[in-house]
């Protein structure tokens, strides 16, 4: 017989957070000071939304300095396009499973018609192509995500992304906060870290063309995943983008181009 | 003037309006499940303090988009809890919870409670590492339905789950955390 049946175990975890946490500090006083101090209001998203842009503005600039050195560098870099975070590192952890298990890491299955109705964002889909073969959605604090995948199919101009069964997938979020990195070896560690900066209508973007990890946040955690595929990435009016696809870049700009900007979404509920 | 506390839902709704006060309080009844959760997190008493305290300015600014009526606390802790973690992967450290004994408490704190006295010093130990051993998802449904106190509702809330998902998940990671034990406990 267990020594630790049900409810001892219960109880045996409650007394343990006696043991296990400091002390809280007193937060209201410092919380209430910076919320004066700032002259904050609640839901002050114009405020959010100027820092980001010009923190974003800032970061594309870094960047453009930046990729020129990735080839040669040896030291971790950290790059960014909206709510996604890219980070060049010469000793990663880790690498993610071989195959991206996009449905554990995009949240719940659901279909375009109710994700529409969820998110406060209007999805954007790239002109040319039918409606997506499946749909996520993960209900974030700081923002929808959705998440769209089509079948692979060469005749039609999809070919697939290595170990999935997918031609496209399409990550949307007007998430503020980071919900995904990606991490790259720099070339002479194994990888190349090829990045290379880009403009989609005027929107600056990344394009990584080579194998990496993305680390994204889900529901109590977070989920390491090996992307195959290339990946477009680009922020527009507070949507954050990311294209993952086996096409060229100019093929995969042409999809991203024909997609309406910041998330007003060129379709009705269908 | 003598009243009777307000509800979580009245002093949002008043910082929803700019109330700083209101917020403040609000913060206040918090404070202690929202430092934990990040603490879980950071393992660092500094770095969970500044987790937290960014977690309440980020939840006041995201007032708008708190559903009314709905629980404020599950709430704060999931936006605080997402915030240590980004702070914990930026320094490139592990971003799971983990549970580890406090070696040096402060001094003039109050003393444990008797449950937790009763503890022995190896018990505590094994349960420690066992908790330790079980995967994050695990993990983090037991130390928000036990170590936080958070009830079941609030659990699912904070972790961003159904909370039918959060009973069954929790029954499994009882399980395990039982197994774990026994296992530990074979010579």
């Amino acid at each position: 017989m267990s020594r630790h049946p049900a409810i001892d175990l219960e109880r045996s975890l409650r007394a343990l957070a006696d043991e296990v946490f400091p002390e809280a500090p007193p937060l209201a006083p410092a919380v209430a000071e910076r919320l004066r101090a700032g002259q904050v209001m609640p839901g002050a998203r114009g405020e959010r939304r100027r820092r980001r842009w010009s923190r974003r503005r800032l970061v594309v600039l870094a960047a453009a300095a930046i990729l020129l050195l990735l080839a040669a560098t040896a030291v971790a870099t950290r790059l960014g396009i909206g709510a996604i975070g890219v980070r060049i590192d010469p000793s990663p952890t880790a690498s993610g499973s071989a195959a991206p298990e996009t449905g554990a890491a995009f949240g719940r299955r659901i279909d375009l018609a109710e994700a529409r109705e969820a998110v406060r964002f209007r999805i954007g889909l790239p002109d040319d192509l039918p409606l997506p073969d499946r749909v996520w959605l993960e209900d974030d604090p700081f923002g929808d995500r959705v998440a769209m995948a089509w079948r692979a199919d060469r005749s039609a101009g999809l070919p697939g992304i290595p170990w999935t069964p997918w031609g496209l997938v399409l990550l949307e979020t007007d998430a503020t906060g980071e919900v995904g990195v990606k991490e790259l070896v720099p070339s002479g560690l194994g990888g190349t870290a090829e990045i290379r900066s880009v403009s989609i209508g005027g929107a600056e973007g990344l394009w990584i063309d080579e194998p990496h990890d993305l680390v994204i946040r889900i529901p109590g955690g977070e989920r390491r995943l090996r992307v195959t595929g290339a990946v477009l990435l680009w922020h527009a009016d507070g949507v954050t983008y990311r294209l993952e696809t086996s096409l060229a870049l100019e093929d995969a700009l042409s999809l991203a181009r024909s997609m309406p900007r910041g998330g007003t979404s060129r379709a009705p509920a269908v | 003037m003598e009243g009777r506390p307000l509800e979580d839902a009245e002093l949002v709704e008043r910082a929803r309006e700019g109330d700083v006060a209101a917020y403040e309080a609000l913060v206040e009844r918090h404070r202690e499940v929202v430092f934990r959760a990040s603490y879980l997190i950071t393992r660092d008493a500094a770095e969970a303090e500044d987790a937290a305290q960014e977690g309440f300015v980020k939840a006041y600014r995201a007032l708008d988009r708190f559903r009314p009526g709905a629980p404020f606390r599950p709430w704060v802790v999931r936006i605080a809890t997402n915030e240590a973690r980004n702070r914990v992967r930026s320094e490139r450290r592990h971003a799971d919870l983990a549970v580890r004994a406090v070696v040096a408490r402060p001094s003039g704190e109050t003393a444990p409670s008797p449950e937790a006295a009763a503890l022995l010093g190896d018990e505590r130990r094994t349960l420690i590492s066992a908790l330790n051993r079980l995967p994050e998802e695990d993990r983090a449904v037991i130390a928000h339905r036990y170590l936080l106190d958070l009830s079941e509702a609030e659990t699912a809330d904070a972790l961003g789950l159904r909370r039918g998902t959060v009973k069954s998940r929790l029954s499994r990671a009882m399980g395990r955390l039982r197994a774990a034990l026994e296992e530990g406990e074979e010579p």
